[in-house]
């Protein structure tokens, strides 16, 4: 049995194909303009991978905030579902209860019950502030690839305050800050600290507990996981692709509903 | 005894732009000069002052008093006295319209709703200034991505025949909702416009939170975009009044902030009549 899920994004489309409820091909791209051609191209670079062709897919779905727009998919279903199933799925034996997931123009919290099903959750897509949006135009302020934010800030000693919750003054405070002279690693520590408390105060909201799955594209930013862990005071588990863990979660969706029919 | 002429200084030092202006016997504006703040606000604020006196051939010695206000009233070493925007825009306004109710100042990085009591006095306030939509750095960023200068933006806006939707109130997702709308074929006017009723929607917000039905006075440098004032006209729907140099409120209202008190005081003054700022330091404290 072959099926595929695919994430549309606001910043990245991520695929993923499993057979027999194994990943054998992902893929993913910067969304772009054009949604529906990422996702066509995002889709062939998972199949080359697992080997496979289009027809070999018995059923997509497509998930994220342009799941409308793919003609790939004949189902979709909405991110929070999806990522809860990619979660349960690959953090069956973790005892996972809580999920912080963090994308490009959104941030999601997920609680779980004890036998992890989905029991409350919180978005916020209208600020973006603790988003992955605010790591993305801070690191271009400070002229520093993305990819390294996470190391670089590991060597910061003394983290600046940044004091400020919008995006845009956040802009201007971190050009102050580069202007008084302060060490880049302290002010992309600061910064990976403000997202944190904006992610932490949102998650305690929904309530934290036991053990938090931390997942979307800025996981990867072990910066940003270190700060998290020290705003929530508890270890975070990062899968090892946490881009593609929504995209995961809608190939089993596919999946299942495929065995239903 | 020869007639002495006062002079104070109000400087508002914003997110974006200072102001300066040279107030003459508590009444007259006789200059004002206005800059981008940049990252060393008191250097730009003591060129400002310097060029000013120097145009109007006066002397530092002359002038009384220097009130800071403005985000950046605390960076001025050389004020006499800093106050919150609030205190300044207020009275300012109220200088010029003693019957505004209700003060809308719409700044670089802050939108500021002051409720007025008697005597101009600030009974109520609401501000957002943790967040930047519909600030002027907001319109800023607007007008960036549809590639028109602010200052036109707002007659524009008034050409428009239809008024687009904005959808997030945040300036950086709008700003990419924006892009899109130029992709998808809208007319700059139409987006403009749309701009406008969305800040105004939100300035509304503030607005019906104080409660107040009085008149409205619109001050700080966005309320030059006509656009945005007839859409605010639209969804306050009472009388509202813009000064001719709105971005000057806060700055005026610094200056008359000066005290005035020490001054009367008859010690204040030499023989010759002349106030002296030092004696006025010292009586206040800053000495």
């Amino acid at each position: 049995m072959i099926s595929a899920g695919i994430d549309l994004g606001s910043t990245y489309v991520k695929a993923v194909i499993l057979k027999d409820l194994k990943r054998v091909g992902y893929g993913v791209a910067q969304t772009g303009y054009d949604h529906d051609l990422t996702s066509k191209k995002v889709f062939s670079t998972a199949l080359l991978m697992a080997g496979l062709e289009e027809k070999d897919v018995e059923h997509i779905v497509s998930t994220g905030y342009g799941r409308r727009v793919t003609t790939l998919a004949r189902e979709n279903i909405s991110e929070i579902s999806a990522n809860a199933r990619g979660v349960q799925w690959l953090g069956a034996e973790l005892g996972v209860r809580t999920i912080i997931d963090i994308g490009g123009q959104d941030t999601k919290v997920i609680a779980f019950d004890d036998d992890m099903k989905m029991i409350n959750f919180a978005m916020n897509d209208k600020c973006a502030a603790g988003t992955g949006r605010f790591l993305e135009v801070l690191a271009r302020e400070l002229k520093v690839p993305l990819d390294e934010m996470g190391p670089l800030s590991l060597k910061s000693t003394d983290p600046v305050d940044i004091t400020t919750t919008c995006l845009v003054f956040a802009k201007s405070e971190v050009a102050a800050l580069i202007f008084k002279g302060l060490k880049k690693e302290d002010i992309i520590m600061g910064i990976h600290m403000a997202v944190a408390r904006r992610l932490a105060s949102m998650a305690k909201k929904v309530g934290v507990r036991d053990v938090v799955f931390f997942d979307g594209g800025p996981a990867r930013n072990i910066g940003m996981v270190y700060a998290m862990e020290k705003e929530l005071g508890r270890k975070m588990y990062v899968p090892e692709m946490p881009q593609i863990v929504t995209a995961t979660g809608a190939a089993l969706i596919a999946a299942e509903n495929l065995k239903g029919k | 005894m020869v007639a002495v002429k006062r002079y104070d200084i109000g400087i508002d030092v914003g997110a974006i732009d200072t102001k300066a202006l040279l107030l003459r016997d508590g009444s007259i504006v006789t200059g004002r000069r206005v800059g981008p703040t940049t990252m060393e606000p008191e250097k730009v604020a003591r060129r400002m002052m310097e060029d000013l006196l120097r145009s109007e051939g006066i002397d530092r010695e002359a002038v009384s008093h220097i009130v800071a206000t403005g985000q950046g009233r605390r960076t001025l070493t050389f004020a006499d006295l800093a106050r919150t925007e609030i205190t300044a825009f207020a009275r300012g306004a109220h200088s010029l319209r003693p019957d505004a109710e209700l003060v809308i100042d719409i700044g670089g990085h802050g939108v500021r709703v002051m409720r007025l009591g008697e005597g101009g006095i600030v009974s109520d306030f609401r501000t957002n200034d943790k967040c930047s939509s519909g600030t002027g750095c907001f319109m800023d960023a607007m007008a960036v991505a549809l590639n028109v200068s602010v200052e036109e933006a707002g007659n524009r806006s008034l050409k428009a025949s239809s008024v687009e939707c904005i959808s997030s109130n945040c300036t950086v997702f709008a700003e990419s909702e924006v892009v899109s709308m130029i992709a998808r074929g809208k007319t700059t006017e139409e987006i403009l416009a749309g701009i406008n009723r969305m800040v105004a929607r939100r300035i509304a917000a503030l607005v019906n939170a104080t409660g107040s039905r009085g008149k409205v006075m619109v001050c700080g440098g966005v309320a030059q975009n006509k656009g945005l004032i007839k859409e605010l006209e639209d969804v306050i729907d009472r009388d509202m009044f813009v000064p001719e140099e709105p971005t000057y409120i806060g700055a005026l209202g610094a200056a008359l902030l000066a005290p005035r008190d020490v001054i009367d005081d008859p010690d204040a003054s030499s023989n010759d009549g002349v106030v002296r700022p030092s004696f006025i330091r010292r009586v206040l404290g800053w000495a």
